[in-house]
């Protein structure tokens, strides 16, 4: 989103601005909601995150600087949403476990791990789904979502360094995902256009 | 010119296909960010100027003093009164 049009909507959104929220709704609702999916590995919790990642968002509308910048603003919101969501889980299943009523949930495919068009890319999302909470977020705002490793830094909450050294084993991680299930070498991936 | 190898690793990343939430669930929380927000920031009252304000309170005045009036000239063009 250009920078100009980023701050009158800031702008905007801060006075109450209606359709200032839908514009930003409309550029980062999709990016949001790839970020939590992959994150979540569940279409439900993803959009109650994100329900609760917007909810949020207009509840602090009038406290945002002028010179705000919403992608991290929102990420950053969604991903302590989901550490939020995560540790609540693991008292949950450490709960019903100690209890042992229920059986622990099987790990199945996300959502887009399904939807995936083509076998090169369901074997990133294989690759992806299968890492560390830790990893794949920052493969995911960095590699997917374009961010800087400072501007993702920013969204984790530590130094530029520490994301640098932790982009740099995330990939290293994929990559050794990848080459597990591979068939071709991952070389070719730049072949992968649209 | 500086070169920067691309990483194409990060590029199918980036490739990733995108997916939408369902549409009927963003509208539902669409509707209720737009009425947070409402609530938020209320609509000023419409500013009416001052002979706008007048004229709104004379003119039941006028209207009740009109049909007084009207009802006199009827009773004394009838020589009721």
């Amino acid at each position: 989103m250009d920078r100009e049009l980023e701050l009158a909507l800031v702008e905007r959104v801060r006075a109450g601005d209606t359709a200032a929220f839908d514009a930003i709704h409309a550029a980062f609702n999709p990016r949001l909601y790839g970020f939590l999916a992959r994150l979540t590995r569940s279409r439900d919790v993803a959009e109650d995150l994100l329900e609760d990642t917007w909810l949020r968002f207009v509840s602090h509308a009038d406290q945002l600087r002028p010179d705000t910048r919403l992608a991290p603003w929102l990420f950053t919101v969604a991903r302590n949403l989901h550490i939020t969501w995560c540790r609540a889980r693991a008292v949950e299943t450490r709960t019903t476990a100690s209890l042992d009523l229920w059986p622990a949930p099987a790990a199945g495919a996300s959502p887009f791990e399904q939807a995936a068009t083509s076998e090169l890319e369901r074997r990133i999302e294989h690759a992806l789904a299968s890492l560390s909470v830790d990893a794949r977020e920052v493969l995911l705002l960095v590699g997917a979502e374009g961010m800087t490793p400072s501007e993702a830094a920013a969204v984790c909450g530590i130094s530029p360094e520490a994301m640098r050294q932790r982009l740099k084993r995330a990939r290293a991680a994929l990559s050794e995902r990848l080459a597990d299930s591979e068939e071709r070498p991952i070389a070719r991936l730049r072949e992968v256009k649209p | 010119m500086m070169f920067t190898p691309r990483d194409p690793l990060m590029d199918a990343l980036a490739d990733l296909n995108g997916a939408e939430p369902r549409e009927d669930r963003a509208a539902v929380v669409r509707a209720r960010c737009h009425a947070a927000l409402a609530e938020a920031h209320p609509r000023p009252a419409p500013i009416v100027p001052r002979t706008q304000r007048a004229l709104d309170r004379l003119l039941p005045v006028a209207v009740i003093a009109y049909g007084v009036l009207t009802v006199v000239e009827g009773l004394r063009l009838a020589g009721l009164i």
